[in-house]
């Protein structure tokens, strides 16, 4: 009998169906891997399974028993405990009370019991620091750790992990599957989230994929590899789902100066050690003699500017005699290695990176929205100010307001353009209604309010809000975000048609799969700096990750 | 020694440091005025009745909340309070206040986490009703107590051991001195020692947390307001029997403000999830004696506001710089 089954299981949010009658079952004493694109419905399912939300129907059982979590305490006290990705945990309580938040039992709080048990389970997880510790003033590696010690101390026999291994280090995530498989060795489930293909094949004993909120099969981990997941995954040809984005070849538009980060370099990385200008490595393999900046690599391609990695730039180039912001000049290290970014017409340079990397903060930078960015260094303001547009990730806080028209949404950046004293509503509506016809997007009348619109048809008016004032420049920040797959599609379809109008598209993207079908080449950046480059012919999953999790290969 | 100078947190405990100076600056260059025991004996219990509200309002802002009303409920308890209990025996007169200050906080309480009104709005509203009853009750007069005992909370109490005042007769501790400094004590074991005092801390630190922690998020909220109303109700005795009765118009006039002063002074974060009892108590002890200094010094009321403004506004940037980083 399975220790947990979900049958059937279906929900749905106003307007998606997030699980369309899912059926899995997880044994006890087994890791098992959930896999599948974000917005498959992965998320969805766990939190049903923790007790976070309900399902709309289907059932969900318990050591064949059928339960019904009305909150997270039912599904604690059946003995299924979540961690949760953003760590829920409170940083101006101590670790032992965390711990024991929600179950101090009553009356007074015996304080040293509950240390000196906290201090029990914490060495039972390996974690080596006290009970006593603030819970603010440990690293997310910690806190996952004291995470995982309340769901054990809870009694836990069903643990699911969602995306553990996002925030740790090469040497923390080997301890944390060592941990994984002792509880698993202890007859818990596990039940494993991730993107990371080769780590799930690697410590799951099965795998289960869904996609677009159907169950698509569970595979053993030993019968099965990468392709195969990613396949399954996916289920059609990436090409239908992208549009076909035609080689770049324009003038650059713009140009920026970005420097790496030095910790990287300190630390020895080998992929970063670098030949000299103009030099091949030692071993004289050809491939490695660089160009000048500013130059095309030796294979031709005009748009590399970025040294890729492997490569160094050397002191001869301006871009390396800049200090870092607040630093002396320095003899001249890759620790002060500036590049500079140079953006065609007609091409999309892709931001890749963890939640953290500081992709998101680069760009608000560039644009003026915050002050200053360590990583930042010179580029020409008033340009920006002029020809560059930004389409925020947070649609519903800084991209549109949500009680305005479609037509004000678009307008309100431009209403000068509209009269002086008094606003032209006519020639505002005329102009929403072109917009309207050119995305396609789905509003009965375009002085209904954005809020009433779905995420795809919102983040529409999002585009056509920036759009409207041609700009030479297009900055995405996520552009694909809590879209229904079809409006997917016709984001990409918008991309495409920026691009064949010669604009130069900047995609910040969690989704890797969106970076690899759209973009020429991708940044990716880690700890707030860029780490390395990657052209169109070496984008992979695997590659943006172990750049963005600082793991070599 | 340097090493424990190096982990003193300036941000959180500045406020102690600041109270320190004041306090040896007030004994050296006013001395006339504070070496007189009356001064502090009367500084302690004329702040009695802010100092409850502030204690009540320490634990509302650390669970993420504020409260705007209490002024007004203070001065509609104790209209209500003199009023029902007539010439009858003092415990009625405090239960009447207790019972509605605990259950109009409940009702406020309620408003806030089933109705989903933020508590700004929710407690202006209440700021504009209680006041409105509280001037429909006593016709928009004062409202005097009919019990001769009423003031004794105010105007009895211990006598200090060993403390004599210039003319050589004892000292007095009032009981409403008593009453506050107990209800702090009592207050900061159960923020301190207790479930609830935890839970408390993590809804206002982490709200989602907390709720994933199965902490009954609305629960605690709704008796963080209950209990900063029976706290108003302990104020309202304190303050009516100050003066024996209740101006319905200006009683309690900007005690929320006030109160909500006294505990940024004492280092809680107006963010929530931070915070402590004894904090707050410092806070009041310290606005206290400013307004004595002031008084003491002769400088004009019109002045007063000017130098707490100042101070209120020291203390929110040195305890945002500690958020900042």
């Amino acid at each position: 009998m399975p220790r947990v089954e979900v049958r059937d299981l279906v929900k749905e949010y106003p307007g998606v169906r997030a699980l369309g009658g899912v059926s899995l079952s997880f044994e006890a004493g087994e890791v098992h891997g959930v896999i599948g694109e974000n917005g498959a419905g992965k998320s969805t399912l766990m939190k049903i399974l923790a007790g976070v939300e309900r399902g709309s129907s289907g059932d969900v059982l318990v050591g064949g028993v059928g339960v019904e979590f009305r909150g997270v305490q039912d599904a604690m006290r059946a003995g299924v405990a979540m961690i949760h990705q953003e760590l829920n945990l409170v940083d101006d309580l101590s670790v032992a009370e965390n711990l024991f938040l929600g179950r101090e039992g009553v009356g007074f709080i015996d304080r040293r019991g509950q240390e000196s048990e906290a201090e029990r389970w914490l060495l039972e997880v390996g974690a080596d620091f006290g009970p006593t510790k603030m819970l603010g003033s440990l690293s997310l590696a910690e806190k996952q750790l004291v995470e995982i010690a309340k769901a054990v101390s809870t009694g836990a026999e069903v643990l699911i992990m969602d995306e553990p291994t996002a925030v740790l280090s090469v040497r923390e995530k080997t301890a944390l599957f060592d941990l994984i498989r002792r509880l698993k060795s202890e007859g818990k489930t596990v039940i494993l989230i991730s993107h990371l293909l080769g780590e799930l094949i690697g410590n799951c004993d099965r795998i289960s994929v869904l996609r677009d909120g159907e169950y698509v099969g569970t595979v053993d981990a030993g019968e099965v590899d990468e392709a195969g997941l990613a396949a399954m995954m996916v289920g059609r040809e990436l090409g239908e789902m992208y549009p076909n984005i035609p080689a770049c070849s324009g003038e650059v538009v713009f140009e920026v100066e970005f420097f790496w980060g030095d910790d990287l370099v300190k630390s020895g990385n080998p992929s970063l050690t670098l030949p000299k200008l103009g030099e091949g490595t030692d071993d004289g393999n050809p491939s490695l003699t660089l160009p000048k900046l500013g130059e095309g690599t030796d294979d031709g391609n005009p748009s590399l500017t970025l040294p890729k990695l492997g490569e160094r730039i050397d002191e001869n180039n301006h871009a390396l005699s800049l200090p870092r912001h607040g630093k002396e000049t320095v003899e001249s290290t890759a620790t002060n290695a500036g590049c500079s970014l140079r953006i065609r017409s007609g091409e999309v340079v892709g931001f890749a990176g963890l939640i953290g990397s500081g992709r998101t903060e680069l760009w608000e930078a560039v644009l003026g929205l915050r002050r200053g960015h360590p990583a930042l260094g010179t580029f020409d303001r008033e340009w920006v100010k002029h020809h560059a547009v930004y389409v925020s990730e947070d649609r519903k806080g800084a991209g549109l307001h949500l009680d305005f028209s479609v037509e004000d949404n678009i307008a309100l950046p431009w209403l000068g353009r509209f009269g002086g004293m008094f606003t032209n509503r006519g020639e505002v509506r005329q102009s929403a209604e072109i917009w309207r016809e050119n995305l396609a997007i789905k509003v009965p009348d375009v002085r209904d309010r954005v809020g009433s619109l779905s995420g795809g048809n919102q983040q529409k008016v999002s585009l056509a809000k920036w759009l409207f004032g041609d700009p030479e420049l297009v900055i995405l920040d996520e552009p694909t975000r809590g879209v229904d797959v079809g409006s997917k599609a016709q984001i990409y379809e918008i991309i495409a048609g920026l691009v064949n109008e010669g604009k130069a598209v900047v995609v910040i993207s969690s989704e890797m799969q969106e970076l690899i079908g759209l973009c020429h080449r991708v940044v990716v950046m880690r700890g707030g700096y860029p780490v390395g480059v990657l052209e169109r012919n070496e984008l992979s999953e695997e590659r943006i990750m172990e750049l963005a999790a600082g793991v070599g290969a | 020694m340097i090493e424990r100078l190096k982990q003193f947190d300036w941000q959180r405990d500045g406020v102690l440091v600041a109270f320190g100076v004041f306090v040896v600056y007030a004994l050296i260059f006013q001395g006339q005025v504070f070496h007189n025991p009356l001064v502090w004996r009367n500084m302690l219990s004329s702040n009695a009745d802010i100092g409850l509200i502030a204690l009540g309002m320490t634990l509302v802002i650390i669970g993420g909340g504020i409260d705007l009303s209490v002024g007004s409920l203070f001065a509609l308890l104790g209209v209500l309070g003199l009023k029902m209990m007539g010439d009858g025996p003092t415990p009625i007169g405090v239960g009447w206040m207790v019972g509605c200050g605990a259950l109009l906080g409940l009702a406020q309480g309620l408003v806030i986490t089933w109705g989903k009104v933020v508590p700004f709005v929710a407690t202006l509203v209440g700021l504009l009703v209680f006041r409105s009853g509280a001037l429909v009750m006593a016709n928009g007069g004062t409202f005097r107590s009919e019990n001769s005992n009423w003031s004794a909370v105010a105007s009895e109490g211990v006598v200090i051991p060993f403390v004599s005042a210039a003319n050589g007769r004892p000292v007095e501790l009032y009981w409403s001195a008593f009453l506050f400094l107990g209800m702090a004590v009592l207050l900061g074991v159960l923020l301190t020692r207790t479930p609830y005092g935890r839970r408390l801390v993590a809804v206002g630190s982490n709200e989602k947390a907390a709720k994933y922690a199965a902490v009954k998020v609305d629960q605690v909220r709704v008796w963080s307001y209950v209990i900063l109303g029976v706290c108003t109700g302990l104020a309202a005795w304190v303050g009516s029997a100050k003066l024996n009765s209740v101006p319905s118009s200006n009683a309690g006039q900007l005690y929320e403000l006030e109160a909500i002063a006294a505990v940024v002074i004492g280092g809680t974060a107006l963010t929530g999830g931070r915070g402590r009892i004894w904090g707050t108590v410092i806070g009041v002890l310290f606005l206290g004696m400013i307004t004595t200094m002031l008084v003491a010094a002769d400088v004009s009321t019109y002045l007063q506001g000017l130098v707490k403004g100042g101070i209120i506004l020291v203390a929110v940037l040195v305890s945002r710089g500690r958020t900042r980083e």
